[in-house]
């Protein structure tokens, strides 16, 4: 048996060593930890607290000026093991006033998730696909809202540098799961672990979406993006967000995140 | 206070000669305003709705109140309760009913109004029990309310006696004896969630019973129905599946001989959906349904009447495309019997011009070899329909 066991370690530590940049990445990064500031980042960006609660506000603004507006309110919960529950009630427009949205995510897998239509008092379960999925037709995908696993992309610390007045990071990662972009570099500030500014890239080089963060406020104690903008290069389309009326820690029940709630919105949370 | 204004209209496309009483190459020509109020107590626990149409319709100059909702909401944490008129949807199939024997309109649907007015509601109570993801419900609706079937104003069925045209309606009265019930129980198990559901009421539809051998009149009834099932839904390779199944009890013809009622059922379903790319959603159901007692339906049918198969089955898919920021839908549902020889398609188009004002277009096409299946009776009442509304 502990042979047999010996013998594992020995194989694993030689395919992890014949593996291109294998120990070699592995030391480049030692000084700088790329996955640890990655795994920090996402700490501070999608899972403060032990929840959420936030009247979020989407403009989606088209090249020519065409504006479209979705007002969500959006509670989140963090469950055990990296799991997280996301509830949505949408406000505006009129013709998904009062739809609610349920997603289940979990680390390493699709999410679950549910819609209900409120003039049918329909739920339905979707299908999901993860990585690419824009989130209300807007220029965020659902890993923009709600995080992309760390394993997803492989990271590199490419350096420091001052952006948008933050003593940052700057990391590439590059995609080894399916994603909407091969490579995205992201100045993440020393001090809050939030990106400041985010540079994805297609498959062909270029450039086709930038993130900033445009205003970074102290809400209970965390750190929190309050307004947002995502840009396609490309289209000239862009979505700017708004987190107005954020709370941490408010006690969102568990049970919020169930079928039942997605028919009867929980009120005192969503007014 | 919300609500919405909508223009809606619909046309037959068929060139069908209409008999004189019915409203021909126009279907629906309707104006209806709906006002939404939403009320909630401070600290959440108690709420009211009301949602109210008033409509009118250049098609028999109709016009009208339709109150559509109105329900008081009385919340704990661990038991709800929504009293009154409210709209109850179950079950997982999409445009196939086994367990959802909450009342629908069929000539709202037929007509080319949108699909929530499929679905109309109940003059119920609904209370509810939850533990976890464990929820029991159970709805009280003391006064039956049949579905509403086409007519003869508007739409081309089969009636299998046109000529026995003294016909009159008998419902079942307002006696505790007649109270529906229905109650399901549901539990989200993992990434499954399963549901049990269990009813006791009537049929939707009427069954037409002829006063004597050579019929003078027809007298329509609402038979007596029972329902059980369950279903399971869950997450399959990069989609998700659906299995529901049920058990139609007619209660006033166990032995299947008499037939102006239904005989028992068995219906189950088996669906499928998956996105293969960005914002498009690919969606398969098979549903069938098989009667218990075909002999005795076929030895008792009467002469002159087709003949119904013992086993119905329907396949369907749908495929919705989003583009333009999810502005713009693109649908196709397309729905198939091979036991019915039969068919529905129905292609659509609905874009959001604002943020308030959406329009949509489509069409609703009947199809079948004989005029007596399920779609194949529709097939006259093919057409577009088109739907402008804007939301306040």
């Amino acid at each position: 048996m502990r042979i047999r066991l010996a013998l594992v370690v020995i194989a694993f530590v030689l395919t992890w060593a014949a593996l291109p940049g294998g120990p070699r990445r592995l030391l480049a990064q030692a000084p700088a930890g790329a996955d640890e500031i990655v795994a920090r980042v996402q700490q501070a960006f999608y899972a403060p607290g032990k929840d959420m609660k936030a009247r979020v506000t989407m403009t989606l603004i088209s090249a020519g000026g065409d504006k479209r507006l979705r007002d969500l309110t959006m509670l989140r919960r963090n469950g055990t093991g990296g799991e997280q529950q996301y509830f949505i009630y949408f406000h505006q427009p009129g013709d998904v006033r009062g739809m609610t949205f349920l997603v289940l995510k979990y680390p390493r897998r699709d999410d679950d998730r549910w819609l209900f239509m409120p003039a049918l008092n329909l739920v339905r379960r979707i299908a999901a696909r993860d990585s690419a999925q824009s989130f209300v037709g807007s220029d965020f995908t659902y890993e923009h809202v709600s995080g992309r696993d760390l394993e997803s992309d492989r990271h590199t610390v490419r350096g420091e540098e001052q952006r948008r007045g933050k003593a940052c990071y700057i990391v590439e990662s590059q995609a080894q799961a399916a994603a909407e972009y091969s490579r995205k570099v992201a100045w993440i500030d020393k001090a809050t672990w939030l990106p400041v500014e985010e540079l994805y890239y297609d498959v062909r080089g270029e450039l086709f979406k930038e993130f900033t963060a445009d205003e970074i406020r102290e809400v209970g104690g965390h750190p929190t993006i309050t307004k947002r903008t995502m840009k396609n290069a490309k289209t000239g389309h862009r979505t700017e967000v708004v987190f107005a009326d954020v709370a941490y820690d408010v006690g969102i029940e568990a049970e919020i995140f169930s079928e039942r709630y997605l028919r009867e919105p929980p009120r005192r949370w969503i007014q | 206070m919300h609500g919405f204004a909508q223009f809606n209209s619909a046309f037959r496309a068929t060139g069908a000669e209409c008999p004189p009483e019915m409203a021909c190459d126009v279907m629906r020509g309707e104006e209806r305003v709906q006002l939404k109020l939403e009320l909630s107590s401070p600290d959440g626990r108690a709420g009211a709705l009301a949602r109210v149409d008033l409509f009118h319709d250049a098609v028999g100059d109709d016009r009208g109140i339709d109150l559509r909702e109105a329900y008081v909401d009385v919340g704990g944490r661990r038991i709800s309760a929504r009293l009154g008129r409210q709209v109850v949807t179950w079950g997982l199939g999409d445009l196939l009913f086994i367990n959802d024997v909450f009342p629908k309109d069929w000539a709202a649907f037929l007509t080319g109004a949108p699909l929530e007015y499929l679905k109309f509601g109940s003059d119920a109570a609904k209370v509810g029990a939850y533990a976890g993801s464990l929820g029991a419900e159970a709805v009280i609706t003391p006064v039956f309310a049949p579905d509403r079937a086409p007519a003869p104003d508007r739409l081309f069925f089969f009636d299998p006696m046109p000529a026995v045209t003294d016909r009159v309606r008998d419902r079942p009265g307002a006696d505790f004896d007649n109270m529906q019930l229905a109650g399901r129980i549901y539990a989200r198990l993992g990434r499954y969630e399963v549901a049990s559901y269990v009813s006791k009421g009537f049929f939707g539809m009427p069954a037409g019973r002829p006063d004597r051998v050579v019929p003078t009149r027809l007298v329509f009834s609402y038979p007596r129905l029972q329902t059980y099932g369950g279903s399971v839904q869950g997450p399959l390779r990069a989609g998700v599946f659906s299995l529901e199944a049920g058990y139609y009890d007619s209660r006033d013809d166990p032995a299947g001989g008499n037939p102006a009622v239904e005989n028992s059922q068995a219906r189950w379903l088996a669906a499928y959906q998956f996105q293969p790319q960005e914002d498009l959603t690919l969606a398969f159901q098979y549903y069938g349904e098989v009667m218990r007692q075909y002999d005795a339906y076929q030895r008792t049918l009467p002469s002159g009447l087709p003949a119904r198969d013992q086993v119905r089955q329907v396949t369907s898919l749908r495929v919705t495309q989003l583009r333009r920021h999810q502005t713009l839908r693109l649908n196709l549902f397309v729905m198939a019997s091979p036991t019915d020889r039969d068919a529905y398609v129905n292609p659509s188009v609905r874009y959001n011009v604002t943020d308030e004002l959406w329009l949509e277009a489509g069409a609703n096409v009947f199809w079948g070899q004989e005029r007596h299946t399920f779609f194949g009776q529709f097939e006259q009442n093919s057409g577009v329909f088109l739907v402008a509304r804007y939301e306040f």
